[in-house]
């Protein structure tokens, strides 16, 4: 059950990490670029989008800006990692809270410009953020289906 | 109710503070996942429970908050595009344009694509409303929300938990 669980969230959020890809997808596949109106608007819901804060693959823009790419790729990476790891990730109180501030410093110091915005601090930052939010996520997840098989 | 409130609350906050402009750049996509968050931690303050919150309650806190987000947001966005007659369609269909002119494939499939954006701008810049359009907020909304509200809600029933190690008793 935690195996099947942990495949659904890998599938999940792979899925999620693709659409991010719908533009540079389009050179590819042509007719991804139909998915693109419904998935600009989808991603316009969790991103801003700013175009100036956005990586580029092949001269088009990801649909999400550095920040947000680093949170969902770091999830897409301990997804994987979750494959390999048997129990529950590490975590602890202050992690969370930590990363919150950091990135809340990143993202003050580059909004009233002390410090250029940076793709590649913001990707980062976003990255550790992505990271213990999906470990936190993921043991509660782990946690739930435990107990539930505890019950059952 | 006791679920409902401490997920309205959040919910409704979330719909005021996804309209102002200035303020979606800066929270970005914390936002929901934020909401879903203080969903659980103002259900514990409102129960004034001391015990563990359990996950699966964190995640119904969560989706609920990402309901009451979509329902409010979506309301806001649809009744805000009625009166000025503008949204953030109209305000970056430039932008888009210059994005799909810049990818170099065929030029009828973009024109199929550019009109269809085009006529849902012309709809929104003449009548205040298109119907496409609605329905993709309305959907979108329901489906970003209520899936980055149930991480939240899972998130935040994780960090209440971790304050409680001693207390293994779970609510």
């Amino acid at each position: 059950m935690v195996l099947k669980f942990k495949l659904i969230i890998f599938v999940l959020i792979l899925f999620w990490n693709i659409g991010l890809f719908v533009l540079p997808l389009s050179h590819i596949f042509e007719k991804a670029i139909y998915a693109f109106p419904v998935l600009n608007d989808l991603y316009g819901n969790v991103c801003h989008q700013e175009i100036p804060k956005t990586i580029h693959i092949n001269d088009s823009p990801l649909q999400v800006c550095a920040r947000c790419s680093g949170i969902y790729f770091s999830a897409f990476v301990f997804s994987l990692l979750s494959f390999i790891v048997s129990k529950k990730f590490y975590q602890h109180r202050f992690l969370i809270s930590g990363v919150i501030i950091i990135v809340i410093i990143d993202v003050m110091l580059t909004t009233f410009g002390i410090l250029d915005y940076s793709k590649i601090s913001a990707f980062a930052t976003g990255f550790l953020l992505g990271s213990v939010s999906f470990i936190y996520f993921y043991n509660a997840l782990i946690e739930l289906v435990s107990k539930k098989q505890g019950i059952n | 109710m006791k679920k409902i409130l401490p997920a309205l609350v959040p919910g409704f906050a979330v719909g005021v503070l996804q309209i102002v402009p200035m303020l979606k750049s800066f929270a970005c996509c914390l936002l929901i996942p934020l909401a879903g968050f203080f969903s659980v931690t103002l259900y514990q303050k409102s129960t004034g429970s001391e015990n563990k919150i359990g996950i699966s309650k964190g995640i119904v806190l969560g989706l609920f908050t990402g309901i009451f987000a979509a329902v409010f947001t979506s309301l806001f966005e649809i009744f805000i595009t009625l009166i000025t007659k503008s949204n953030d369609l109209v305000l970056t269909y430039n932008e888009l344009i210059q994005t799909m002119d810049s990818l170099p494939f065929d030029a009828a499939l973009k024109q199929q694509v550019i009109d269809l954006m085009g006529s849902m701008k012309t709809e929104i810049q003449t009548t205040g409303f298109s119907l496409l359009y609605s329905f993709t907020i309305i959907f979108n909304n329901f489906l970003t929300n209520t899936i980055f509200g149930m991480i939240g809600g899972a998130i935040g029933a994780q960090y209440v938990n971790s304050k409680f190690k001693r207390n293994n008793h779970v609510e």
